[in-house]
């Protein structure tokens, strides 16, 4: 199978008053035509930073400062911004958390959309609007023709995301990069999106990183999982081998600490502390001081990430 | 279990209603009212943990500010242990504070950045006349030991904490005067998973510990079913179901309450249960729908649904408004 793409060894560092702060630190994964992996960690682990480095739109403070990144063969990091503008949004497109600031407020959301596809798609305006209608058909919006003459603040949460992703997918992409795409959306729309998404994955053959913090949301959604922690990955594998036999103790913690739906009387296991702050890493594995099944050997050397078993990669001595 | 008996209710709110004015503009047109809650009763039993769950704009953050007299109902009344408290003020209204407490979502916001911690912590006795400065900051040593605070940082300010110690804080400062009743409203929605199960496990040990009783707000149903006894499920101001924990998630019996278990993603790889999407958006507040405000998106609605109110009716020790119960 030929992959969409590959990331390998990224470093990305932001560069403060206060030193170098590494963000994202050796990450590796690559991703094929079709399939979905799930980005999970907390707070502060590097999702995001992945997704921006992958879409080169990190803030000015921030550099990539090692490893490659593969699109269907080509090398991103060497492009000129010229050549980059014709692969992001076209080629890659990204969707984010927060649907009410990823759109212009002063522009309807027909005129955003058009946008989109005039810069990526050689079409007239008539024909370009009615691109527009269908996709948001495409997306579920009802009465398109209408709807195209709103403005942002006249549609709901749900909408508004449904409006981020028609656009995202206007240039028919062949990698969707979706940043929390429904943590700021009620339960019940949130399973309104994911479907949604699911289903124009199944119809385009787009692959797909999906970031979040919500384990349920990776157990449904994705082919395979990637744990994050302090800007490393400490656990690669298929989502069914990830839930079915956790192998970092990370992982397992994670798990552990979501109430389940069916044992409630169990205490929940916790997690002691908190992710370290990144400007001060230990030397060893970065998760020696919360861990619960730590020992000596931890806290001098960082552990690599190896295959444990076919196709799931774990980062632990253990 | 608690049992419905009128000694162990500790509070009681009774046909709350509450209409906001909706601001006049270009789209609202003047004098519509935003019906935030539509009688609504319930009571809470003294010991328990009463949940309360529904998407956003369902009314619950609005139940829980009129509950604990920070704003007023519309109509409706509030009894505390009994007492008629919907229009007490001055020093009973005083007395009723101090048996009845608040954690807000964000403790960024509802811990002042100008005081520190021990001043925070410490000032409701003061406040209350309970104690001098000095024996009060002695307490809020004790009460921050008691959240898995180090008391050596009581001279510390909130940014010099992280957001999950913080909400420790502004629980040890909810607990200071020893309530009867915590009002928690989505205490743990800014927090991460671990940290998230640091501070589920932190209000279940003080429960114990003081014999507390709770009304716990959430979005996050794995989460209220974890830590309640009893569920309240709201939909745009109204009860739809009261349930015990157990039996609403094994049973729903409202189509609004099976739908919003069934929009909960699983972690179990193997078999997918059947999840049920609801059509359409949550209308506006401004103008419910008519008969069950759920018809518009209810996959088993009927005509009587569109006409007809249905009553809170009450079987097997659940409470539920819906024509046709599942």
């Amino acid at each position: 199978m030929s992959d969409v793409l590959q990331v390998k060894n990224l470093h990305t560092s932001f560069f403060t008053d206060a030193g170098e702060v590494k963000a994202v630190r050796g990450i590796s994964f690559s991703l094929e035509e079709g399939k979905t992996l799930g980005l999970v960690g907390e707070s502060g682990s590097g999702k995001t930073v992945t997704a921006l480095s992958i879409m080169q739109l990190l803030p000015n403070c921030a550099k990539i400062t090692a490893g490659s990144i593969l699109y269907k063969g080509k090398e991103l990091l060497k492009l000129s911004q010229e050549e980059l503008r014709n692969i992001r949004g076209k080629e890659i497109s990204m969707i984010f958390q927060e649907p009410m600031t990823a759109l212009n407020p002063v522009f309807t959301i027909g005129e955003q959309i058009r946008e989109a596809i005039e810069l990526h798609r050689n079409l007239n305006k008539k024909e370009a609007t009615g691109e527009v209608i269908k996709l948001l058909a495409d997306v579920g919006i009802p009465e398109p023709s209408k709807r195209i003459k709103d403005y942002p603040h006249q549609l709901s949460g749900g909408m508004r995301q449904r409006v981020l992703i028609a656009m995202a997918l206007a240039s028919s992409p062949s990698l969707l990069i979706a940043d929390e795409p429904t943590t700021a959306l009620d339960v019940t729309v949130q399973a309104q999106i994911l479907e949604l998404i699911a289903n124009l994955q199944s119809k385009t053959k787009i692959a797909v990183i999906l970031i979040t913090h919500d384990l349920g949301v990776v157990a449904e959604q994705v082919d395979f999982v990637a744990v994050m922690y302090a800007g490393v990955i400490v656990e690669y594998a298929s989502t069914q081998d990830l839930f079915n036999e956790p192998m970092h103790p990370y992982t397992k913690a994670l798990l552990n600490s979501i109430p389940k739906l069916e044992d409630k009387d169990v205490k929940l296991n916790t997690l002691k502390g908190s992710v370290p702050p990144l400007a001060e890493l230990p030397k060893g594995c970065i998760f020696y001081e919360r861990c619960p099944e730590n020992n000596a050997n931890c806290k001098d050397a960082a552990p690599q990430l190896l295959e444990i078993k076919k196709g799931h990669l774990v980062a632990c001595r253990k | 279990m608690p049992q419905v008996n009128n000694m162990s209710e500790l509070l009681k709110a009774q046909n709350i209603t509450k209409y906001f004015p909706a601001k006049s503009g270009f789209f609202e047109s003047k004098g519509a009212l935003i019906h935030a809650l539509n009688d609504v009763s319930f009571a809470v039993e003294c010991g328990e943990t009463l949940g309360l769950v529904g998407e956003s704009g369902c009314g619950k953050s609005t139940l829980a500010k009129i509950i604990a007299r920070l704003i007023a109902p519309t109509t409706g009344r509030i009894f505390f242990e009994g007492n008629d408290i919907t229009s007490v003020n001055g020093k009973q209204l005083k007395r009723i504070r101090r048996n009845i407490q608040f954690v807000f979502q964000d403790p960024h916001a509802s811990l002042n950045p100008h005081m520190t911690i021990g001043s925070t912590i410490s000032e409701p006795f003061v406040i209350h006349g309970l104690s001098g400065a000095k024996k009060a900051l002695q307490e809020a040593e004790r009460i921050l030991d008691l959240v898995g605070i180090s008391k050596e940082t009581v001279k510390r300010y909130p940014h010099e904490f992280s957001t999950g110690q913080r909400q420790r804080i502004a629980i040890a400062r909810a607990l200071a005067l020893t309530p009867k009743l915590i009002i928690a409203d989505e205490p743990i929605a800014s927090l991460d998973v671990s940290i998230q199960a640091q501070i589920l496990n932190l209000f279940e040990e003080l429960k114990e510990k003081f014999n507390l009783t709770y009304l716990f707000i959430s979005h996050d149903l794995r989460v209220i079913e974890y830590i309640s006894d009893r569920v309240i499920v709201m939909y745009l101001g109204k009860i739809m179901e009261i349930a015990e924990s157990r039996d609403l998630y094994k049973h729903p019996i409202h189509p609004y309450t099976e739908a919003l278990l069934s929009a909960i993603p699983v972690i179990c790889t193997q078999a997918k249960k059947k999840r049920i999407i609801l059509k359409g958006e949550i209308p506006g507040l401004t103008k419910l729908p008519s008969g069950c405000v759920f018809h518009t998106r209810c996959i088993y609605a009927r005509q009587k649904c569109i006409d007809e109110v249905p009553g809170l009716t009450k079987r097997d020790g659940r409470s539920f408004a819906c024509h046709y119960p599942l």
